[in-house]
């Protein structure tokens, strides 16, 4: 071990980073319990790309093989329906404790000054994150998929011109075919993570250059201490991970996912058909638009007004900018919570509706 | 079961076989009892880990309190209109 470490350390500054990981800490305080749904994000994603590659060893898209890879994968091969289902109750945790994340950070301001890139960073991972979850939905190749992926493609054509030519390009065509399989299985492996893993490097080197916040009130009353991130945070941080992995594989041992029918496109709409859980808080109020405002479609004001919040939560630092200096207006300090009561309120109504 | 068995699968040909939508597909699933039994010895497992984990986590931080303030303030911290500075009062009493 000694001649292992001589051996890196003359070709590696080996004190340089033990000295940065020494000098690694983390804010500790009454709210420091949020700061673990980051690394619990991290810990999840290492799940999903582990039990993904596994996955790729079976699946197989294509109209006329995706659906019976993945028969295959839950009947024949060992272990094959839990490695499943671990890989879709991760993808569900995983949105979960990014939504977790990202109101946090908007509760305790962690947006501010200095922070404002991370925070745009982590705004495009979390659509990015959708974006897998979305993609994903539809390489079993099972009606529940299509019908979900039928709804989903459709609703940018609302948008006129710019929304059908976003809907064909995903579709590859007027109808969600084999095509749209391929489309998606490319997106999913390859075309997101191309995306996703440079942000993510970029969103982690900004947390590291620039520290975690601490919630405005305990910053301006220093109450609070620096805790060492090694090992003091980081077996705090293992601890939940355990937990974390615990709860996901129980959920794939108890509740597998199920396979579903074949997509069959000439098969009826199932009955109260829905998007995923993390789609609801989008497609609930969609329901609600009458069908038309002021001569235009309720459907493209929905759509219209969906755009307009999602990108001003995007560039929601530049819009609080008095944060830093605690001089947040008030409507704007209410707004996190309207948020939360909004998305928890739209989400349980389209879930028990 | 194992994990060494699903690499073993890799092994075996991918096998297409037409699936008949009216019949329940099959799920490669143990029984029940089983699964309950696995998930008792994971959840002991995890418990065991974490209780080690906690022991860990307060001799962390007992040791860094007896560390001479002086030392703690090696640390440093972004705080906002400043640039880093040293840091700290001492910990809190609690995790």
């Amino acid at each position: 071990m000694t001649r292992l470490r001589a051996w890196l350390g003359a070709r590696i500054d080996l004190e340089r980073i033990e000295a940065y990981m020494r000098s690694k800490t983390v804010p500790h305080h009454r709210h420091s319990y949020l700061y673990y749904s980051g690394g619990v994000l991290l810990f999840l994603l290492a799940i999903q790309v582990i039990t993904g590659t596994l996955l790729l060893a079976h699946y197989r898209p294509g109209e006329d093989s995706a659906f019976e890879s993945i028969v295959h994968l839950v009947s024949k091969v060992p272990m094959g329906v839990y490695i499943r289902s671990v890989h879709s109750w991760g993808a569900n945790l995983m949105v979960f404790f990014l939504f977790f994340h990202l109101f946090s950070i908007l509760l305790y301001q962690g947006y501010r000054q200095p922070r404002e890139l991370t925070w745009i960073g982590g705004f495009l991972l979390l659509i990015l994150t959708l974006a897998f979850g979305f993609s994903g939905y539809l390489l079993p190749w099972n009606q529940l998929a299509l019908t979900a992926t039928k709804v989903g493609t459709d609703a940018p054509r609302a948008l006129g011109p710019l929304g059908l030519w976003f809907s064909l390009l995903l579709r590859g065509g007027e109808d969600i075919t084999g095509v749209t399989l391929s489309r998606f299985f490319a997106l999913h492996v390859w075309g997101l993570p191309l995306l996703f893993f440079p942000l993510l490097g970029l969103h982690l080197f900004l947390i590291q250059l620039q520290g975690v916040a601490v919630p405005p009130g305990i910053e301006r009353k220093e109450e609070y201490s620096e805790l060492p991130f090694f090992p003091n945070f980081l077996y705090r941080d293992l601890s939940l991970w355990l937990v974390v992995f615990g709860l996901v594989v129980s959920l794939a041992v108890l509740f597998p996912w199920p396979v579903g029918e074949k997509a069959d496109f000439l098969a009826p709409t199932p009955e109260h058909i829905k998007p995923e859980w993390y789609f609801l808080f989008l497609f609930q109020p969609l329901k609600l638009f009458p069908g038309n405002i002021l001569g235009v479609s309720g459907e493209t004001v929905a759509m219209i007004l969906i755009i307009l919040v999602g990108l001003a939560a995007f560039l929601y630092p530049l819009i609080d900018r008095g944060a830093h200096q605690g001089k947040t207006p008030f409507w704007l300090r209410l707004l996190p919570y309207l948020a939360i009561i909004y998305f928890c309120a739209m989400t349980l109504w389209g879930f028990l509706s | 079961m194992s994990v060494w068995a699903w690499f073993l699968s890799l092994m075996t040909p991918a096998v297409t076989f037409a699936a008949t939508p009216e019949a329940p597909l099959p799920l490669l699933l143990d029984p029940l009892p089983d699964r309950l039994l696995f998930l008792v010895i994971l959840w002991v497992f995890i418990i065991a880990l974490v209780i080690v984990l906690r022991w860990k986590v307060s001799l962390a931080d007992a040791l860094f309190r007896m560390m001479p303030l002086n030392q703690r303030g090696s640390r440093k911290k972004v705080k906002v209109g400043e640039s880093n500075r040293d840091s700290i009062p001492g910990p809190p009493g609690r995790d």
